[in-house]
């Protein structure tokens, strides 16, 4: 099944790095776009020392890890992503008809290699918070890093999945699962302590967005819970975020069932 | 009138995706929140009470503000249909209809805008009063001013939009270009953060582009930051780079369509 996977990813990219130019355009495009969005942040600590407590380094870890796990998601779940004109032009039936599981089908769909651009400026970020932090870890340290970014990639793919999910029943896709994928982004780019409590406790409690980053920062930079919740919190992110994954492919499953096709 | 007809048709369109709607209100008044609190966050760290004239006051109503006005000018969703037709060939069909192209597109887009202040916008401001308190204009004449600002803001929008969708007449796959345009103006507009922020060296930069006069210009209107001769001056500078952008538009139009390739057929 991954020697598959590889095979149809594999024929995706090739197909869209076809266009040389328009490539290599849109490259720069997201590279430099999505960057400006921590411009934003850069321009706000012109203005104050810390926020929140967290230094402008400390901030780049948390926006370069939420947004590397953000964007390799947003590569990989791509087919999930555009289920929704799938299912309008009801061509959903032609995965039904072919012998493997659907889900897998979807996932092997579509690769958007046109994100990489958002996820070097992510990379970018994120190495430059570490190189001014002047990161010293052992070796368990940066294996914990690349831990936490696959477990927040887990994360959203997992989001993706819900979001698609409601395509069988409203044909549309819900636009109101961006206040998660995108506005989860958004606020775990930022100091979770800032944010109003209500707030905070629904991205700890009920969707745990602050496992995605703040829980394995926290960790990683040896600062004190602001929470005061027990010390173990880190270790539970990558668990957390797997089941988010496993709830949406339950759900998943769910919907699937409920498809009922479209079109004439 | 035609363009009359056509501002209104536009408006009606969007009248029928009202589940879509809704969920963008939820989702631009969730993002106002969001950035509230990190400008309260902000404000307290820097231990002032102004931040570059900004009360924390204005800076929480600058939250609302753009998430209100964001839709309307069209810079949480960009705008690509001048650059489909053209990739698609269908803008034959519209190039033999006797109107004018760039006015048919301003009417259906001020439609489209009219339609997102209102409803879109309007929500956001009405709601936001829940969590935060607000600054109001404080009079009529002020919302007047506010209201033309918007438009103006619209407007320049409108042209910045037009011109890079009709980059597709020189390039087949436009996207990057129309991305990139897109995505710089959540910056050098003042979206994200007001420009009065930035430091002097760009802020000096970004003042000359028409970039801040998309949303900056209009927020600093509204908190009354520009007053006095200051407002009419940024006034009549949004109207000239309207005025500027439009015969541009209609210059480089004119050169499109005489490079204009219809393939297939």
């Amino acid at each position: 099944m991954l020697a598959l996977y590889f095979v149809l990813i594999g024929a995706r990219i090739r197909s869209q790095m076809q266009y040389k130019f328009s490539f290599i355009a849109d490259f720069f495009a997201t590279f430099i776009g999505m960057g400006l969005e921590f411009a934003g942040t850069l321009v706000l600590f012109t203005h104050m020392p810390a926020l929140g407590g967290w230094t402008l380094p400390e901030v780049a870890l948390l926006y370069g890890t939420v947004e590397l796990s953000f964007a390799l998601a947003n590569m990989i779940a791509e087919g999930f992503d555009s289920l929704s004109n799938v299912i309008r032009l009801g061509e959903f039936d032609r995965f039904l008809l072919r012998p493997r599981d659907v889900f897998f089908q979807v996932l092997a769909s579509e690769f958007a290699m046109r994100r990489i651009g958002r996820v070097a400026q992510a990379v970018l970020v994120l190495g430059a918070g570490l190189w001014l932090l002047q990161a010293d870890w052992g070796l368990e340290r940066w294996l914990f890093l690349g831990w936490t970014v696959l477990g927040g990639t887990v994360f959203f793919i997992g989001l993706f999945v819900i979001g698609a999910t409601f395509a069988f029943w409203t044909i549309e896709g819900l636009e109101t699962v961006n206040i998660f994928t995108h506005g989860g982004v958004t606020m775990a780019s930022y100091p979770l302590n800032i944010f109003a409590e209500w707030m905070r406790n629904f991205f700890v409690f009920v969707l745990p967005l602050a496992f995605v980053n703040f829980y394995p920062a926290l960790f990683l930079l040896e600062k004190p819970d602001p929470f005061g919740l027990p010390g173990f919190m880190p270790f539970l992110a990558f668990p957390l975020c797997s089941l988010v994954l496993f709830v949406g492919a339950a759900f998943w499953r769910v919907g699937v069932r409920h498809y009922q096709s479209t079109g004439s | 009138m035609l363009y009359l007809a056509l501002f209104q048709k536009s408006f009606q369109r969007m009248m029928t995706y009202r589940a879509a709607t809704l969920a963008g209100i939820a989702t631009n008044f969730f993002f106002g929140l969001l950035r509230a609190y990190l400008f309260i966050a902000v404000f307290e760290a820097s231990g002032q009470a102004q931040i570059a004239g900004y009360s924390l006051k204005d800076a929480i109503t600058f939250t609302a503000l753009t998430q209100a006005i964001g839709m309307p000018i069209a810079i949480l969703q960009w705008w690509w249909e001048v650059m489909r037709t053209i990739r698609s060939g269908e803008i034959v069909s519209d190039l033999t209809k006797p109107f004018h192209y760039f006015g048919f597109w301003l009417a259906r887009d001020l439609g489209r805008a009219a339609f997102h202040f209102i409803f879109r916008g309007l929500p956001i401001l009405l709601f936001f009063p829940l969590f935060f308190e607000l600054r109001w204009p404080d009079s009529l004449a002020h919302w007047g001013l506010f209201l033309l600002s918007v438009l103006l803001a619209v407007l320049i929008s409108f042209c910045w939009r037009f011109l890079i969708n009709l980059s597709a007449f020189w390039f087949l796959d436009a996207m990057g270009i129309g991305r990139f345009a897109w995505l710089t103006m959540t910056f050098f507009s003042g979206f994200l953060v007001p420009v009065a922020f930035f430091p002097d060296w760009l802020r000096y930069v970004v003042n000359l582009t028409p970039m801040p006069a998309m949303v900056n210009t209009p927020i600093e209107v509204y908190l009354g930051i520009v007053q006095g001769t200051e407002l009419w001056a940024a006034l009549g500078s949004q109207l000239a780079w309207a005025v500027g952008m439009g015969l541009l538009c209609e210059w480089v139009y004119r050169r499109g369509v005489r490079r204009l390739i219809i393939q297939g057929g």
